[in-house]
């Protein structure tokens, strides 16, 4: 008859290999939780890209196939004019102001509250990219972790030399302000 | 009886367990390797036609179009190497006699943020021999791109051949953009880093 093998491991190969194991799913585990973070911080990057993506092609295409005529500008808003005798208004609602604004931490939060942009009268509230509770004018509240932010020395909007700049600052504190609203376009250009 | 057949039951010691990992994990750090460098090119890939150097360049493009002075067919350049490269700050005096387009260009360049500009067919490897074209020149170090910046080289390798002397909707040439833009991260330190865009052009 064949005879088996049946001495079985030995205490220390038992300890090597839980060991061993234990270090491989150690990494793993760490590997994973690093790609993890990875996947959350390239979808918000997703959300963001399309926001402005979708946001800037709705003005370019009104700048250049409406042929703006003219700008005004405000703190917080422009007003452009086409040929075709139509305005509209691009404006902005800044709750919290960015990284800037001296945002006190809280606890309980009771709302949520997110910046906004508006055009032609349609409010584009920006994407949901993470919250943090902050202390606001309304009490303690869910903020956007993505906020339009303004530095006090610089504006929004500008009219120079027949050339309307636009420039909306996003700012999160994982991805900073690469993903801002820049459009530059001119003011009665024609062939 | 029939005699059994007696196998080595002895199993693996821990020694030859341990080379076997050790293989194993050689194998995984080769590939995580190889792997690697593609999550870098991805990142790079993402300064690639975005939709403000999409903008910028489709002005690029009417102020091409839109020239009173320059003409392709007449431009020397152009014709001996089959493009023309040139800094924001020539391409206006380039473009218009006309002083009141060329301020609203020269402006526009500055705001655009706009580094360099090729100008060159729409093919980017020529459809009846392969050597010319502007890819090709790069992928061959030509002379000629040596004034090109590496990431600007990179973009030109990275487009489509379009191996075709004209685009379905007539268009005979292409304008390639490089724009030079900074950010700030989360911590606020700035950073510069290039974007790039192309587009047809009809003249």
């Amino acid at each position: 008859m064949k005879k088996l093998n049946n001495k079985g491991m030995t205490t220390m190969e038992l300890l090597i290999t839980f060991a061993i194991v234990a270090s491989v799913v150690l990494a793993l585990y760490v590997s994973i939780a690093n790609l993890r973070s990875r996947e959350i911080i390239a979808s918000y990057k997703q959300s963001i890209t399309t926001y402005k993506d979708l946001l800037t092609r709705e003005i370019q295409n009104d700048l250049i196939m409406k042929k703006l005529t003219g700008a005004t500008t405000y703190s917080n808003k422009i007003v452009f004019s086409f040929s075709n005798n139509v305005t509209k208004t691009l404006e902005i609602n800044s709750v919290v102001g960015g990284k800037n604004s001296n945002s006190q931490a809280c606890n309980n939060p009771s709302g949520n509250i997110n910046d906004s942009i508006k055009y032609g009268g349609e409010s584009h509230p920006l994407p949901a990219v993470g919250s943090s509770p902050i202390t606001t004018t309304s009490g303690c509240q869910n903020v956007n972790n993505l906020r339009i932010d303004k530095d006090s020395s610089k504006t929004y909007f500008r009219v120079e030399n027949n050339i309307v700049i636009i420039k909306i600052t996003l700012y999160h504190p994982d991805l900073g302000d690469k993903y801002s609203i820049n459009i530059i376009a001119p003011i009665n250009y024609s062939r | 009886m029939k005699k059994l057949y007696k196998g080595n039951n002895k199993g693996f010691v821990l020694v030859e367990t341990l080379i076997a990992t050790v293989f194993v994990a050689a194998i995984f750090g080769i590939i995580y390797i190889n792997f690697f460098p593609l999550m870098g090119e991805y990142e790079k890939r993402e300064n690639y036609d975005d939709v403000d150097s999409k903008y910028g360049t489709y002005w690029v493009k009417r102020f091409v179009e839109d020239s009173d002075k320059f003409d392709f067919k007449n431009n020397s350049t152009f014709q001996n190497n089959g493009f023309l490269y040139i800094d924001k700050t020539n391409f206006c005096t380039n473009m218009f006699n006309n002083a009141e387009k060329k301020t609203i260009c020269t402006n526009m360049l500055n705001n655009l943020k706009v580094t360099k500009i090729i100008l060159t067919n729409y093919y980017l490897v020529n459809p009846h021999n392969p050597e010319l074209g502007i890819k090709s020149l790069v992928k061959n170090k030509d002379s000629k791109t040596s004034s090109f910046s590496e990431e600007l080289k990179d973009y030109i390798s990275y487009l489509p051949d379009y191996k075709s002397y004209k685009s379905l909707y007539k268009f005979d040439y292409r304008v390639i953009v490089e724009f030079e833009r900074e950010s700030k991260d989360g911590i606020g330190n700035t950073g510069k880093y290039k974007t790039f865009s192309t587009m047809e052009v009809k003249k």
